[in-house]
């Protein structure tokens, strides 16, 4: 049976954060329940494609998936097992939470219901970091929540931390590595802000009451993050992600090995069969679809094979392992070395991949994955054969 | 029409003093056009004119006006390109007149290059009629401007008009003195056909249309033409005259304006200051004053996307159709691919033949620095001609380099002659003389104008001289320049090596004691300019294999997306293709990707 991994997502916030670009709502709360039912109408809906699949991972993302009670997790991660064609032995399922959640029944709930996966956007350990960032919890609660969810028995307990904050010292950041580390997650996940275009952050950039961190600096702190979480036993498996060994996210690895993935909520992106597609952005209008009995899909599209190719090379090249040039082949029935040759050979001149016949990024390459993305993306518009251009 | 009632006439004015506005009113007030079917400033039809309020083109009108006297006249107007790089054809345009309003800006003064043409018209015996326009401004001075006339070009005050064409003030008076004052056109309509060819443009059902004034004899039948100087052949297929669009008639007499469809296919085989006579009855020579205009700046032209290079050789030769004075040859940079190398008129002339590539074939395309034309010598004795830095041969092989010079004459309030001296100095530039156009005493403290005149190596007022000029001037400067001649020169050739491979179009020729100083600026520039690449960068300047500067551009440390949300990867996707648009605004030399700006840094080596 084919595999499937299938995203929620749970657009509903307490507040939405000045940095935040995703796909998420303050003030919907009331929604919540015609939400619930919308989601277990649209799998209804999924039913034939997932009573042909073997459903390996269930992935919460938002918003705040522990936004919405637990009971309604718990119901829409049984609709999607009764669903599936059949459950992988020891399905991940997975969910996003906020450190500030509120209190040990909640997660105790969450993990009765099925979650056998829980990260925290615990983002920082400094107080002022985490109100420039509009997060409403503490450093207390940063440090507790690990805890807390060893408590309620999770299988795999992770964090996510972001860093570069403007103003943000080297040293300030070490100082959350450490404290991180200290609370002993299964996995931290470290992102560089991002200054998104459209949001109150870039607002803030843009009337220059904040200067965006040296990138420079940003660099630096990548590299003491990688240094000082190897050293304590998480191994870096991708760009942004470090995990002790068993514990890395099997449902972002099915994103970045071109898997197929089943999106299902406001905004969802899935990819199923080959083709591409985006679920009604917003909560209201997802809602009304669903509940007129109409599909909840806005866009979808089949990429090209420069677009393919393009997109299989950079979710590849997130993971630290690389790829085997065969397994391209195998793909795309053309060797890499026709379809990049001369640019693979410049970014190992440049030493930004390593020698060797995996095709992967040097340690200094790892934060150059965008221009590496593009040039390969320039490369195979210029030189594909017109036949598989756009 | 009788030729006794026949004017003859052209504008001079400096840009912005009216002279399209004028010709609008003239052409109104005759009835010519009327005011409903008036898109402003019809002379100038091309939008860029529009838009840089100047005239490139030449154009024409004839209009029937009534005199005061009763009499019908006709009256020809010849718009003549209003930029000092269009000298020549200026020239032209003056020739096939017999007068010329002068018309100045009555809050400004006269300007150099208005100044210069006063004498052109002067020396080809024009009858000059003065015109003091925009008296309606808060402004304007009409009585120290008409006192500056008087005394620089030594009009009567009784002669001069005032106006405000925008107003329509002064216009009948104008019309007037047209008929009143300008002669009627000399000739003899029974000697063999001279005409002059003053502009010419390509038609595509009429082919090259050549605009004409018959001097001697009249066009009228369908026999074989000559054209004198490239002594090509053709059968006419029309004759009109302008009002001012191309308005067929039977014939253009003696002392007469219009045009002649040539059904020639090539404006080059009529160029402009060319003589038009019968086939079968030719004049013994040809009217004076023929030359071939010649290209003084020179510029490589190369499509940003190398796979443009085909559409940019079609869309020069559309171009050139329109403009004999264009010239192109391909050329090949070992950083930029295969491009043109290009001889324009001037700076002008250049800009625009960019912009119109740029705006009406959608090109995308990248300028190399304007260079002038070099006469080197080699120690074998050869004589050869370098317009592109990097094809300067290598020191050891050169006897002697020549540059061109030219003569500019720079017009300034007297309390900038300090400014103006300084700046002309650091261009190498020679003092000539100075004279006042007002008596200091009549005048408040360094109100005075004054004509200074210099002799400057041309490539020196090249690029930013005037910009430079006008800063340092407060405005005020005008400046006017022609080419005088070549010159011995002490100049060398500064390469620059991007990651140690020299890039050819970034090459600069400069004076050798500037060499060591251009060099930095250029190298420190390049490095604010090229964006940091995967790997370090050095930057080199060197003159004859020896550096003479160096830079590091860093390798770049962080080009990443810190995540992938939710499986969006179309979201992804889009960063990157916008990065990637980026990158097609860049040339590829060598592993190290250059910006358009940075092959423009040559340009600003002096801001520094």
């Amino acid at each position: 049976m084919k595999p499937l991994a299938v995203y929620v997502h749970i657009p509903f916030c307490t507040v939405k954060c000045g940095y935040c670009d995703f796909n998420a709502y303050a003030g919907l709360h009331t929604l919540r329940e015609r939400y619930t039912a919308a989601l277990l109408r649209e799998v209804a809906q999924r039913a034939e494609l997932l009573g042909g699949r073997e459903v390996r991972s269930i992935a919460f993302g938002g918003g705040t998936p522990n936004e919405l009670p637990a009971a309604d997790i718990s119901a829409i991660v049984a609709a999607i097992r009764a669903a599936a064609g059949a459950m992988a032995a020891g399905a991940e399922v997975s969910l996003e939470a906020n450190p500030g959640i509120t209190g040990a029944g909640q997660l105790h709930e969450l993990r009765r219901g099925g979650v056998t996966r829980i990260s925290f956007g615990v983002q920082s350990f400094d107080a002022d970091e985490l109100r420039f960032l509009d997060r409403l919890h503490s450093p207390e609660a940063s440090a507790a929540v690990v805890g807390a969810a060893r408590h309620a028995g999770f299988e795999s307990v992770g964090i996510d931390l972001i860093y570069g904050l403007p103003g943000q010292s080297f040293a300030g950041w070490e100082a959350n590595l450490r404290r991180a580390v200290a609370a002993a997650p299964d996995h931290i996940s470290c992102y560089a802000l991002t200054i998104e275009e459209g949001t109150p952050l870039a607002a803030r950039v843009e009337r220059g009451e904040v200067t965006p961190a040296d990138g420079d600096l940003v660099a630096d702190m990548y590299e003491r993050a990688g240094d000082l979480l190897e050293a304590a036993g998480y191994r870096q498996y991708e760009l942004s992600n470090w995990a002790r060994p068993g514990h890395e996210s099997r449902h972002n690895r099915t994103y970045w090995t071109d898997g197929e993935y089943l999106g299902l909520g406001a905004g969802a992106h899935g990819y199923v069969d080959g083709v591409r597609y985006e679920d009604i952005a917003h909560p209201r209008t997802y809602i009304e679809a669903l509940e007129a009995g109409r599909g909840a899909v806005a866009a979808h599209y089949r990429p090209d094979d420069i677009t393919a190719m393009s997109d299989w090379l950079a979710l590849r090249l997130r993971l630290i392992e690389g790829f085997d040039p065969g397994d391209f082949k195998a793909r795309f029935g053309t060797p890499l070395e026709a379809a990049a040759g001369p640019v693979i050979a410049r970014f190992r001149e440049a030493g930004v991949l390593d020698a060797g016949p995996r095709a992967r990024l040097s340690p200094r390459g790892r934060q150059l994955h965008s221009e590496v993305a593009v040039q390969l993306l320039v490369h195979l518009r210029e030189h594909a054969p017109a036949a598989a251009r756009p | 029409m009788d030729q006794s009632r026949i004017r003859n006439f052209c504008i001079i004015a400096h840009i912005d003093h009216g002279k399209s506005t004028l010709a609008d009113r003239l052409l109104e007030r005759t009835g010519t056009v009327s005011q409903r079917d008036m898109a402003a400033q019809l002379l100038d039809s091309m939008d860029l004119e529009r838009e840089k309020g100047i005239t490139i083109k030449a154009a024409a009108a004839r209009m029937m006006y009534r005199g005061p006297d009763g009499e019908e006249y006709e009256l020809n107007l010849i718009d003549t390109p209003g930029h000092v790089d269009f000298a020549y054809e200026v020239s032209r345009s003056l020739a096939a007149c017999e007068g010329a309003l002068l018309v100045v800006d009555a809050s400004q003064g006269i300007e150099a290059q208005t100044l210069a043409n006063v004498y052109l018209a002067m020396n080809q015996d024009l009858t000059l009629i003065p015109v003091l326009n925009k008296i309606d401004l808060p402004h304007a001075e009409p009585e120290r401007v008409a006192a500056e006339l008087e005394r620089v070009i030594g009009f009567a005050r009784d002669e001069i008009i005032v106006a405000s064409a925008k107003e329509g003030i002064g216009v009948d008076e104008i019309l007037a003195a047209i008929a009143a004052r300008i002669p009627p056109p000399k000739g003899d309509p029974k000697a063999p056909v001279k005409a002059l060819i003053f502009d010419s443009k390509y038609d595509a059902y009429k082919g090259v249309v050549a605009h004409v004034r018959v001097f001697d004899g009249h066009l009228g039948r369908r026999e074989q033409l000559r054209l004198m100087a490239t002594e090509v052949e053709f059968e006419p297929l029309e004759y009109g005259t302008f009002n001012p669009q191309m308005r067929p008639l039977g014939e253009l007499g003696c002392g007469e304006v219009g045009y002649v469809a040539t059904g020639l296919k090539d404006v080059a085989d009529c160029r402009v200051g060319d003589t038009i006579t019968l086939k079968a009855h030719p004049a013994p020579e040809p009217l004076p004053g023929y030359r071939q205009a010649k290209p003084m700046v020179f510029a490589g032209i190369y499509p940003t996307d190398s796979d443009e290079y085909q559409d940019l050789r079609e869309a020069l030769a559309k171009l050139a159709l329109n403009d004999a004075s264009l010239v192109y040859e391909p050329e090949s940079s070992a950083a930029l691919g295969f491009g043109f190398r290009c001889g324009f008129l001037g700076l002008l002339h250049l800009e625009i033949v960019g912009e119109r590539l740029e705006r009406e074939y959608g090109l995308s395309l990248l300028t190399t620095a304007p260079s002038v034309e070099y006469h080197v010598k080699t120690t074998r004795g050869e004589d050869v001609l370098v317009d592109n830095p990097a094809d300067l041969p290598d020191p050891s092989r050169i006897e002697l380099i020549e540059e061109p010079w030219a003569k500019i004459d720079v017009i300034t309030p007297s309390r900038y002659i300090g400014q103006v001296m300084e700046l002309v100095t650091t261009r190498r530039g020679q003092f000539l003389r100075m004279e006042y156009l007002e008596p200091e005493s009549e005048m408040a403290q360094g109100e005075a104008r004054v004509l200074l005149e210099y002799d400057v190596p041309m490539a020196e007022i090249l690029v930013d001289f005037y910009d430079q000029l006008k800063g340092s001037t407060s405005g005020y400067a005008s400046l006017d320049y022609h080419i005088t001649g070549y010159r011995a020169a002490n100049l060398v050739k500064v390469d620059v090596l991007v990651n140690s491979i020299a890039v050819d179009a970034l090459s600069l020729i400069t004076h050798t004691a500037n060499a060591q100083r251009e060099g930095r600026v250029l190298v420190s520039k390049l490095k604010d300019l090229i964006p940091r690449q995967m790997f370090d960068v050095p930057i080199q300047a060197a003159v004859g294999g020896r550096i003479i500067s160096r830079e590091t551009i860093r390798a770049m440390r962080k080009n990443v997306l810190a995540k992938c949300y939710g499986g969006d990867i179309t979201r992804k996707r889009k960063l990157l293709e916008k990065q990637a648009e980026g990158k097609k605004r860049m040339k590829r030399v060598g592993n190290v990707e250059i910006p358009q700006e940075a092959f423009m840094a040559v340009l600003r080596l002096r801001e520094e």
